[in-house]
């Protein structure tokens, strides 16, 4: 069954399954890195928020592309302009305004939505949302493969460099603050890089399930990690697994390989905590 | 550096949108001193310690750090907050958690001479064996002495600690008390707490905040400094005497 995956990876009439593992395998990097930050700092709904706002960029790219001729446009240049704008609003309006923080979410999670569908819905010619929703391995192209690669090396060069910083904000912002480090500033920085990382993989899981992926192997990872490059190290192979395990299956059974990377991922962290849970009673 | 004034505040105002928390304050304080701040919940003792250490702005009046403002002084304070208030399932260890005391603003990694005060930090608070463990496993008090350790890191002059015994046990709080009067030997130590029998003893001076800030004597432990730390709807519990044996006796 395997030996057919591993065929098709090395069949050059279908490189797009070549360039599904490879965006996957490229993105667990920093899906390990942001996602144990995002958990430890207990911020996943800003990564929903700022993931489902990208469709507003997806839309536009691909409205844009057709109905204007900009054939460099691909879907995924206004998913980073969407969402790294939207992590902007967010960072801004958490850390400088007296707005209800969850209400701003909020919104820009189900305004970003709707932009989206609607150039979408004017994009000329069949266009499926399904596709951004939940993923679709054939939207990964050469070009978009080393868009990721970029992407993915700023993530973990910024993370690396300023990881002592970012780890005490999650630790202890008051703290932080006093230490002299301006903390307003790199928690703008970090919900960025959180936009940055979702964008990784939005075409290989799509934008409803991209948070899963980026909070599942890090909430596993976090099960056995005393420190948080432990948790980062074991979230970026567990990352991996998921999604190389997704795409093999689903290639194999003709299934949805979002879908299919989720279901592995949360059996995985259930019995994660099952064992644990087991562990502490014994 | 005796009696020199290390923390000076001059008819200090603070109010929380509408609401006026800390009235016309004045007050200095000394090297080499141990100031307890006591007072009712809500009464501006945090808020007091916020505008120390410069995380909160007053609204007018002066508060000078060795004469200049806090902020340009962070590194002389070091500042211990509550054990209680941090997250039970963040992965941190504790050398990790000192570390963070010696935090600069420039990228990049810890240096020697950083990893040398954290474990001179651990020495004093006796710590040193469980360095590598993980902050979590940790018991209350011994999270507190991480957090004090944390603080000198960084080789303030001026502790700052909020609540050090709430949320620990009579035993731990004792030993904290002795740590506490060791580091008054080099450091000058400022305590926010509700708990006025724990410091009396070792506390030179004692600020009652309740809007407004009052110096009391420290030397003696009566009625009128529970109730002006408590308010006066209290009653005393005599722990000295047990009823039951007393009953016993009489009988």
């Amino acid at each position: 069954m395997l030996q057919e995956f591993f065929a098709a990876l090395a069949d050059p009439s279908v490189p797009f399954i070549r360039y599904a593992l490879i965006a996957g395998l490229l993105s667990s990097v920093s899906f390990g890195i942001i996602g144990s930050f995002v958990v430890v700092k207990r911020i996943s709904y800003i990564a929903g928020a700022i993931s489902h706002a990208a469709l507003a960029g997806i839309g536009a790219a691909l409205y844009f592309k057709h109905v204007y001729g900009l054939d460099f446009l691909s879907p995924l240049h206004g998913a980073i302009v969407a969402a790294l704008s939207a992590a902007l609003i967010i960072g801004l309006v958490s850390t400088y305004s007296n707005e209800r923080e969850d209400t701003i979410i909020g919104s820009i999670w189900a305004i970003g939505m709707a932009v989206g569908l609607l150039f979408i819905a004017r994009t000329p010619g069949y266009v499926d949302p399904m596709s951004y929703l939940f993923g679709n391995i054939l939207l990964v192209g050469r070009q978009e493969l080393i868009l990721i690669l970029v992407l993915d090396l700023l993530v973990i060069v910024l993370s690396i460099l300023f990881y002592h910083q970012f780890l005490a904000l999650s630790f202890d912002e008051e703290f932080t603050r006093l230490r002299g480090i301006p903390t307003r500033l790199y928690y703008v920085l970090l919900i960025l890089l959180i936009a940055v990382t979702v964008v990784l993989m939005v075409t290989v899981v799509g934008i409803v399930m991209v948070i899963a992926l980026l909070t599942i192997p890090a909430a596993t990872a976090g099960l056995f990690s005393k420190k948080l490059w432990q948790m980062m190290v074991l979230a970026g192979l567990f990352c991996a697994l998921f999604t190389s395990l997704g795409l093999g299956t689903s290639y194999v059974l003709d299934l949805p390989s979002g879908s299919t990377t989720i279901v592995f991922a949360g059996i995985v962290y259930l019995g994660g905590l099952l064992f644990r849970r087991l562990k502490q009673l014994t | 550096m005796a009696n020199q004034n290390v923390i000076e505040i001059e008819n200090l105002m603070f109010r929380y949108s509408n609401y006026p928390v800390l009235h016309d304050v004045t007050l200095s304080i000394q090297a080499g001193d141990m100031v307890s701040i006591i007072g009712p919940n809500g009464g501006g003792k945090t808020t007091l310690l916020k505008i120390i250490l410069g995380l909160l702005e007053p609204e007018s009046g002066k508060i000078q750090v060795y004469g200049e403002s806090p902020r340009t002084h962070m590194g002389y304070l070091g500042y211990v907050p509550q054990h209680s208030r941090f997250d039970e399932q963040f992965p941190i260890t504790v050398f990790e958690v000192v570390l963070t005391g010696r935090l600069e603003k420039r990228a990049g990694f810890y240096t020697k001479q950083d990893r040398r005060a954290a474990i001179e930090a651990l020495e004093k608070v006796g710590l040193s064996e469980v360095t590598r463990r993980s902050f979590q496993e940790l018991s209350g008090g011994q999270r507190q002495r991480v957090l004090i350790a944390r603080a000198l890191a960084g080789r303030p002059s001026i502790l700052l600690l909020d609540e050090p015994t709430s949320n620990v046990d009579a035993a731990v709080g004792s030993m904290l008390h002795e740590l506490l009067e060791e580091l008054n030997k080099t450091h000058t130590i400022l305590l926010v707490t509700h708990d006025v029998g724990f410091v009396d003893d070792i506390t030179n001076r004692v600020f009652c905040v309740n809007n407004h800030v009052h110096e009391h004597p420290a030397d003696k432990l009566d009625a009128s400094l529970i109730s002006a730390a408590y308010g006066n709807q209290m009653r005393m519990v005599r722990h000295d005497i047990n009823l039951e044996k007393s009953k016993t006796v009489q009988e």
